[in-house]
């Protein structure tokens, strides 16, 4: 049998929220601000630096959310380390996840709730 | 064009013959059983087998429906069901028919010319009806069920489904070689 799983590709997607003060701003307000560009950027390069301590590397996806930053994960429990241990690195993530489904390559959409030593996805 | 032959195991007992053919090929098991570690993948619609195979280290890949494998979405080894788009208009709920079915739907799905279902418990009136029903949707493909006890299969009379004892499957697979 072909290895079904051959070609893997990053496979969990969350959206890490920007800091407090840099959330929900449209490029317009950006453009006129650069102090949040910056903070912006040093948040996304912290993000950048984070993802070098796990075994699989993450991925930063270049398009603009007014949220927070879009990632991509190879690894489940890279990500599950991370979820659990948001507080120690001052972040937070929207409560989804996309999951990509390797078997018919299709994107999952779960409802995502970190507690105190899981993270349960509905 | 090579025939692509699939093999699904239900949790009944399965002739040698099978049981060393399927080695060439893809093989589904369905559920917790004793042949889970030389299949390809395996099917599961219950909560409670997914947790024991997950504490079992197996190389195959397991597959389970959405909801069931959100607990375990984390690890490694463990997919979601594909999405059977030919069963939609069916009503279909992988949590309202057994593994073995949902074995023999992936096998369908993945574009088998020939399933071999081995070991497929078929004595619930339920199961064989269901199982018709695949086979009435999936024309196409060849459905040959491997069994000790053929006669109890005669009633399903279509004309892409064969049953075979062991010997017989011997002489097809030989005549086929």
């Amino acid at each position: 049998m072909p290895d079904l799983l051959a070609n893997k590709v990053l496979k969990y997607h969350i959206v890490i929220r920007w800091p407090a003060t840099c959330r929900n701003r449209s490029t317009y307000i950006l453009q006129r601000r650069p102090d949040l560009v910056f903070k912006i950027n040093e948040f996304t390069k912290q993000v950048i630096a984070l993802g070098k301590i796990y075994k699989s590397p993450i991925q930063i996806d270049s398009s603009y959310n007014i949220v927070g930053l879009n990632t991509w994960w190879g690894d489940g429990e890279d990500l599950y380390h991370f979820l659990l241990n948001l507080k120690q690195h001052d972040m937070e993530v929207l409560p989804k996840i996309k999951i990509f489904n390797y078997i018919d390559s299709r994107v999952l959409d779960f409802d995502m709730k970190i507690e105190k030593d899981t993270v349960v996805l509905k | 064009m090579q025939k692509e032959l699939i093999f699904v195991f239900g949790q009944g007992n399965i002739a040698p013959a099978v049981l060393e053919h399927s080695r060439q090929h893809t093989l589904i098991t369905a559920g917790v059983q004793k042949h889970n570690n030389i299949a390809n993948l395996i099917c599961v619609n219950d909560p409670k087998q997914l947790d024991q195979l997950m504490a079992n280290s197996c190389k195959a890949t397991i597959l389970a429906p959405k909801n069931i494998y959100a607990k375990y979405a984390f690890f490694k080894g463990v997919e979601c069901l594909p999405y059977f788009e030919d069963l939609v208009s069916y009503k279909w709920d992988p949590h309202a028919v057994s593994d073995q079915l949902c074995s023999v739907a992936l096998a369908a799905w993945m574009g088998a010319n020939t399933i071999v279902m081995a070991g497929y418990e078929m004595q619930d009136r339920k199961e064989r009806d269901n199982v018709r029903a695949m086979m009435t949707l999936y024309s196409a493909i060849e459905f040959i069920a491997v069994s000790k006890d053929t006669q109890k299969l005669d009633d399903i009379k279509l004309s892409n489904f064969t049953t075979m004892d062991q010997p017989q499957y011997k002489q097809r697979m030989r005549s086929n070689a």
